[in-house]
């Protein structure tokens, strides 16, 4: 089953990543799933694929009441990001789920309606969530050409989506990044590959560099926080991408 | 907990309506395909029966008769057929409805929050609503063993009337091998129906 680690804490307002399962099929992709909690309100960004509802239902329930989660928020329209929408729609049936304008008539194939979804344009939103000051930022191409990452200013944390992301080797499953120069083996590859503009990377990298964060939180492997934050900025501004190589 | 969740994930599995209503939708068109030869070669016998003699009049009537068996015949499975399409539909709908239902069964039994009354409410939901789906296809056997157990009284029908015309075909001096020929293939096509038809009966009982 998945563990629940809190990343993030101060009062009623905390970060939690819901990660590593070791039950996990090899044959499916390890993900991180975050909740951003504000009181009985909580936003889940990146809930997941189908396939690993179970392992992330239970992990949340064993320390918050899933029927509190009010909002989903979506990086982008991948499998693995929300394909689990319509059960989550289950626990919450009011639920909403913010997401890129450009795939809103693609992601109701996994689940929803036409009140499911909140619209966010391709500047990005700024928007109050239960108290929480949140900014849907944008990260087109990055990988997906309608793409979203989330900072909430209060906590100085970033979720970046599949930026960051490492496919680290079944050994390797510390939480948080260890030593950069070797970590950030297992992401290069996948950036390389994965990000599909150098032009929009160096727009994120030049927006993410004048933002005040703490921790960079991907959707797969590791998170990055303190200086390494500074160093993934600078490494990934540097790396050529869009490239099979 | 886990194991029965898992025990219910493999039966869920090994339960395919769609893939046994779609080979049955197959054996429909089987059926089809032999009706349409039993009204052919009917057809065929009463103009060769015409062209014979006045003594063949009586096994022109027969023929006249096995074509509108064959026709009844296929109504009756077009019929079955519009329905077949009709719940491969449903079917394909109750077995996405069947794959949410066991993660969402399989979550709940994971969780021992008790705290949560969204839980408990799903938890009866889902208690409940499990084996509505199999209901589905219990409701689709029936309507096909109910159109086999019309076909079966169609085949009777059917045998008569070819016992029948081998009889007429006994008074067509010269013709009666001929007649008697074509007699034979409209039962060889009859006899494959009633084949056809005992399987079906069998695979949905």
């Amino acid at each position: 089953m998945k563990t629940v680690q809190y990343i993030y804490e101060e009062g009623e307002h905390k970060w939690a990543v819901i990660a590593r399962d070791p039950e996990k099929p090899s044959y499916v992709i390890d993900t991180n799933e975050y909740l951003v909690i504000n009181n009985d309100n909580a936003l889940l960004l990146d809930p997941g694929g189908q396939e690993v509802f179970p392992a992330v239902f239970s992990a949340i329930s064993q320390n918050y009441d899933p029927a509190n989660i009010r909002a989903l928020f979506a990086s982008h329209q991948d499998p693995d990001i929300i394909s689990s929408l319509d059960l989550w729609l289950e626990v919450r049936p009011d639920s909403k789920c913010y997401l890129s304008w450009l795939w809103e008539s693609f992601v109701p194939h996994f689940g929803g309606n036409d009140k499911t979804f909140i619209s966010l344009p391709d500047v990005g939103l700024e928007f109050d969530f239960y108290g929480l000051d949140l900014f849907a930022m944008p990260a087109h191409y990055l990988h997906s050409s309608g793409n979203f990452h989330l900072y909430d200013k209060k906590a100085k944390l970033l979720f970046t989506g599949d930026v960051g992301a490492a496919l680290m080797p079944e050994d390797k499953d510390n939480m948080y990044v260890e030593d950069f120069s070797q970590h950030i083996k297992y992401a290069e590859g996948f950036h390389r590959r994965w990000m599909g503009s150098n032009e929009a990377k160096q727009d994120w990298c030049v927006r993410a560099s004048g933002m005040d964060i703490d921790m960079l939180c991907p959707q797969h492997g590791a998170i990055y926080r303190g200086k390494d934050v500074e160093r993934f900025i600078n490494w990934f501004s540097d790396l050529k991408v869009g490239i099979t190589g | 907990m886990s194991n029965v969740n898992y025990e219910l994930k493999r039966k869920e599995e090994n339960f395919s309506p769609i893939r046994t209503i779609m080979l049955l939708n197959q054996r429909v068109k089987e059926i089809t395909l032999y009706a349409n030869r039993v009204y052919l070669t009917a057809l065929n016998a009463m103009f060769m029966a015409r062209r014979v003699s006045s003594k063949t009049m009586a096994y022109t009537r027969v023929t006249t008769e096995l074509r509108k068996f064959s026709h009844q015949m296929d109504e009756s499975m077009s019929e079955l057929s519009d329905k077949i399409s009709n719940m491969v539909f449903k079917s394909a709908e109750c077995r996405k409805n069947l794959q949410r239902r066991v993660k969402m069964t399989h979550a709940l039994s994971l969780t021992n929050n008790a705290t949560s009354r969204r839980i408990l409410e799903l938890r009866q939901y889902y208690q409940q609503n499990n084996e509505n789906d199999r209901s589905a296809f219990s409701k689709v056997s029936q309507v096909i063993i109910n159109h086999m157990n019309r076909l079966n009284d169609l085949i009777r029908i059917g045998q008569n009337l070819v016992v029948l015309s081998k009889v007429e075909a006994m008074q067509a001096d010269g013709y009666t091998e001929v007649l008697a020929d074509i007699s034979e293939r409209i039962e060889s096509s009859l006899e494959k129906i009633e084949d056809i038809c005992k399987e079906m009966k069998a695979s949905v009982a």
